[in-house]
């Protein structure tokens, strides 16, 4: 095993936006269901 | 007991409640992610590691406000449908795809990209993090927009018809959305959003000033806050003034009682300082009033005529001393805000900015100034249109659901037990955060990023400059 690493390459571009897109999704996602228990509960109320 | 409180009553007392609780968040959520943008701008511009210190030490902050401001504008929206049935239904053609474009905005601009300007900055790199702030940034501002389109028209309808079931409908949807008192409105609460923010961010920065002088992080945004608040405190003092003129033009009998004017004065309205206004009595006890200032600065001309709430059926009086006193304690938070940021000029002229002590106990008091003068101002524009709900056309009497006092009282008080609960474990976490201290290599919301480079030896990130903390 060495001492010395290589410097640490950046993520390529598409992993990036893959990312990016999930991120979005996901949060969209969250606060739909947020939104969802909310009405839930105040119809149920 | 509740059989003798008006439902009515108690309908808006809970809507009061909430918009009041709600309108703090937007507003911080608006001057955050703006400031955000700012930081990480131009930590992308220039490479100084203080700028992204403070942008991770403030989106920690902005996340919870984000978050509390979503989950109570999204209750408050709910009760036009349970409390505010009829004024749903009427209005509902013409503003319901308004706020559509507001749920649009804050589900699909704010959220969705907060979601990467929280987690991403590892993952998609900085360039499209930057990309994601911004349309944080831009969202809060559409949101804003949009819901503040709703309420202008509220305030100065235009644009709509009536069609036989008594609904009003849209005819001209850009004369819907850009309505008389709109563009006033937008840029006045827009830089009170930027006014507020500046001063928590300014109060967080004189708090660490006033223990630590030399802490970079905190020198860097009480700067910052204090060339917001020099630039924009004249300019809303300004824009204040034409929104007052321009409801002046609409909405007169607001203005009225805004000034206390019971009576009419067709040779120059004075400007009542102070006084006790008597509703009952018409008149404003102890008035301490400058002769004619009113017309001068209302009309231009001191002996300008200016009508009275004597001109103006009773029936259609809102309450004057709510809005008499709530318009002075937004114009009386306005100067003092003027007045620190010409003291954060002249400490900066004498570059004193961050050693004058008297500066930063002046600008931690004021720290929560912009929300005092926030919902001021709310209160002064929403209890002005009384009795309308729409004004001059839909009374607030007439846009309620059939309700019942006590299931009205019952949600009313789980409403208050659960807003102090939750928020207010919120605010207090949000306090603990700003108790401490920024400094260099601060954590994000991101685990296991690293903060420090890890050579063979640590040598190299050690910085002189640095200031450990005692949690590190």
């Amino acid at each position: 095993m060495g001492t010395t690493s290589t410097p640490k390459q950046p993520a390529p571009l598409w992993r990036h936006l893959i990312w990016f897109a999930s991120l979005w999704a996901g949060s969209v996602l969250t606060l739909g269901v947020v939104a969802g228990i909310l009405r839930a509960w105040l119809k149920a109320g | 007991m509740l059989a003798n409180i008006d439902a009515l009553l108690l309908a808006r007392a809970q809507f009061g409640f909430t918009v009041a609780f709600h309108i703090v968040f937007p507003v911080f959520s608006i001057g955050l992610a703006s400031y955000l943008m700012v930081l990480e701008g131009l930590w992308l511009a220039t490479g100084r590691q203080v700028f992204i210190d403070l942008f991770r030490y403030w989106i920690k902050i902005f996340a919870i406000g984000f978050a509390m401001g979503v989950v109570s504008g999204l209750v408050m929206s709910y009760q036009f449908g349970t409390n505010w049935s009829v004024y749903a239904d009427k209005t509902g053609p013409v503003l319901g795809p308004l706020m559509a474009y507001e749920v649009l905005s804050a589900f699909f601009l704010e959220a969705g990209f907060l979601g990467v300007m929280l987690f991403g900055m590892t993952k998609v790199g900085p360039r499209l993090h930057f990309l994601a702030t911004l349309m944080v940034a831009i969202g809060t501002f559409f949101s804003a927009f949009w819901i503040l389109s709703v309420n202008s028209w509220m305030q100065t309808p235009q644009g709509y018809a009536t069609n036989p079931a008594g609904q009003f409908v849209p005819v001209d949807w850009w004369a819907i959305v850009f309505n008389p008192s709109f563009p006033y409105r937008l840029v006045h609460m827009v830089l009170a959003a930027y006014l507020t923010t500046a001063l928590v961010v300014g109060a967080v920065g004189a708090w660490h000033l006033l223990r630590e002088r030399t802490n970079e992080g905190a020198r860097m945004m009480f700067s910052m806050a204090m060339w917001m608040l020099a630039v924009v405190a004249p300019l809303q003092i300004l824009a204040g003034d034409a929104h007052g003129l321009n409801t002046l033009e609409h909405q007169p009998t607001k203005v009225m009682a805004m000034e206390g004017h019971f009576e009419s004065h067709p040779d120059g309205a004075p400007l009542i300082l102070f006084g006790l206004p008597d509703q009952e009595a018409g008149m404003v006890r102890y008035a301490v009033e400058v002769p004619k200032l009113s017309s001068l600065i209302l009309k231009h001309g001191l002996n300008e005529p200016l009508k009275g709430l004597d001109s103006v059926p009773r029936e259609n009086w809102p309450p004057v001393p709510v809005v008499f006193w709530s318009f002075r304690v937004m114009v009386s938070l306005g100067m003092l805000m003027l007045l620190l940021g010409g003291f954060s000029l002249l400490a900066r002229y004498k570059g004193r900015l961050y050693e004058w002590a008297a500066l930063h106990r002046f600008a931690l008091a004021m720290g929560p100034a912009g929300f005092v003068a926030v919902v001021a101002g709310w209160i002064t524009t929403e209890v002005g249109r009384q009795p309308f709900t729409v004004y001059g056309l839909l009374r607030t009497a007439e846009s309620a659901s059939p309700l019942q006092a006590p299931a009205v009282a019952a949600s009313l008080t789980a409403f208050v037990l659960i807003y102090f609960a939750v928020f207010g474990m919120g605010i207090l976490y949000i306090l603990h955060l700003m108790a401490k201290s920024p400094h260099r290599g601060e954590h994000g919301i991101e685990p296991g990023a690293p903060i420090r480079t890890a050579g063979i030896t640590p040598a190299p990130s050690v910085d002189p400059d640095r200031h450990l903390q005692p949690a590190e």
